[in-house]
């Protein structure tokens, strides 16, 4: 057989190959093949994500002691205040007759790497299926929403970050209580859609989850409107939202339940 | 010894992956090692300088669609477009060094590189826009590939094959 025939051969098995797997979508749990070639993987970002962790926080340790006593001098002192708060709020959503929302907790989880897609931005969390996550939880920080679950295993999971083209949540700003939708635009900004040219947006206000979108609970900060532009533009404004949550700094998290 | 090696090299490959970034754009090691494999099985020459060993195409297909599996089936996602794109460098890889180039040099090695991984961020995008429903800010990829080209310069160097000598 000749040279060009046997390189024609190689060409065509490999886009066959490829065109026919192409065709095969696995979550990761369809098949004991994929789980099987991935688990090395996963084990050995979870063992290297360990021993890097054990290490930095042997080294903070004395630091962060000393911080933590410091902080928890104040929030004892600010829980104070908030329990005086909460009561009051309590007290005027029952005279309102409102039903209070409350976050349901799922798991908080640590994140062990960034996620195995490259075109996607997503990052690895060390609590899975046997923590009791789900697809499509939300994921929060304590300083806003960071992403939402996008797949899962038994002791990992994957988070689509807010930065993601992919990502979209329904908000409502803060202030003026208008309503649009976040997406990632796989920038620090997010861009806040569907604000029709007649409605005013401020620099400065903060957007949170609306909650009409059905998966992410209402309430959770997300961002503040840093960039509005009316002129020049079709339907809708062209604002951009600058996430609390930056996810470069992500290092723990809290899924939130349904 | 010499599949522990490989082993080794995909085991590492993929935890510098996951693990680091550069400017917050994740990096394609993986292109690097199935052009590394395809430079290692590059045949020999012989006196007459005829080239022998055309098993080395396949082998170097073979092994760059392995890695692109793994990648596909870490990513969770559709599998198929790493496979291709990495099978077809390590066949490139063997063929464009048998057939085309003649005499390596730094500058060609770093070309080399710079084209594979565009090659590779090319076919992963296209295929998983057609074949999945993801969107792609072709911007941020561009920039992303332009990232991971800049990050793959400096294997374009070091990695040189060793048996590619010219007869006189």
């Amino acid at each position: 057989m000749s040279k060009g025939k046997k390189r024609f051969i190689i060409l065509f098995v490999l886009s066959l190959a490829a065109l026919t797997l192409v065709t095969c979508r696995h979550d990761r749990k369809s098949s004991f093949l994929f789980r099987a070639l991935s688990y090395p993987y996963d084990v050995l970002n979870n063992l290297t994500s360990r021993m890097s962790t054990a290490s930095k926080d042997h080294w903070n340790a004395f630091e962060e002691n000393r911080r933590l006593k410091r902080d928890l001098t104040a929030a004892l002192l600010e829980k104070q205040r908030c329990v005086e708060i909460l009561q009051e709020n309590k007290r005027l959503k029952e005279l309102l007759s409102l039903k209070e929302h409350s976050l349901k907790y799922a798991a908080s989880a640590k994140v062990i790497a960034r996620g195995y897609d490259k075109l996607l931005h997503t990052m690895i969390l060390d609590k899975g299926k046997n923590s009791g996550i789900k697809k499509d939880m939300a994921v929060i920080t304590a300083k806003g929403l960071a992403g939402k679950i996008y797949s899962v295993k038994d002791d990992s999971s994957e988070v689509l970050l807010l930065r993601d083209p992919n990502f979209s949540a329904a908000v409502r700003l803060q202030n003026s209580r208008r309503e649009g939708v976040v997406s990632g635009t796989g920038y620090r900004y997010s861009l806040l859609k569907y604000i029709p040219p007649e409605e005013e947006v401020e620099k400065g206000e903060p957007a949170v989850t609306s909650g009409l979108d059905g998966i992410f609970p209402p309430g959770l900060p997300v961002g503040v409107i840093n960039y509005v532009r009316k002129e020049g533009i079709e339907f809708f404004q062209d604002i951009r939202v600058l996430p609390f949550q930056d996810d470069t700094t992500l290092e723990e998290v809290v899924v939130l339940g349904k | 010894m010499n599949y522990a090696k490989w082993i080794s090299f995909i085991f590492l490959t993929f935890l510098f992956q996951t693990q680091f970034s550069f400017f917050r754009s994740p990096l394609t090691f993986t292109v690097v090692l199935a052009y590394y494999f395809a430079l290692k099985s590059l045949p020999r020459q012989s006196q007459a300088g005829e080239y022998f060993g055309s098993g080395a195409e396949m082998k170097s297909a073979a092994f760059g669609a392995f890695i692109g599996l793994l990648e596909d089936i870490l990513s969770g996602s559709v599998v198929g477009p790493n496979l291709f794109s990495k099978g077809l460098i390590g066949f490139i890889g063997v063929t464009a060094f048998t057939e085309v180039v003649f005499k390596w040099t730094p500058v060609l090695g770093i070309i080399t590189i710079v084209l594979f991984t565009v090659l590779d961020g090319i076919i992963v995008a296209g295929m998983r826009s057609i074949f999945t429903s993801i969107q792609i800010n072709a911007v941020a990829a561009a920039q992303i590939v332009f990232i991971q080209a800049l990050v793959n310069i400096p294997f374009g160097i070091i990695l040189k094959p060793k048996k590619f000598r010219l007869t006189d």
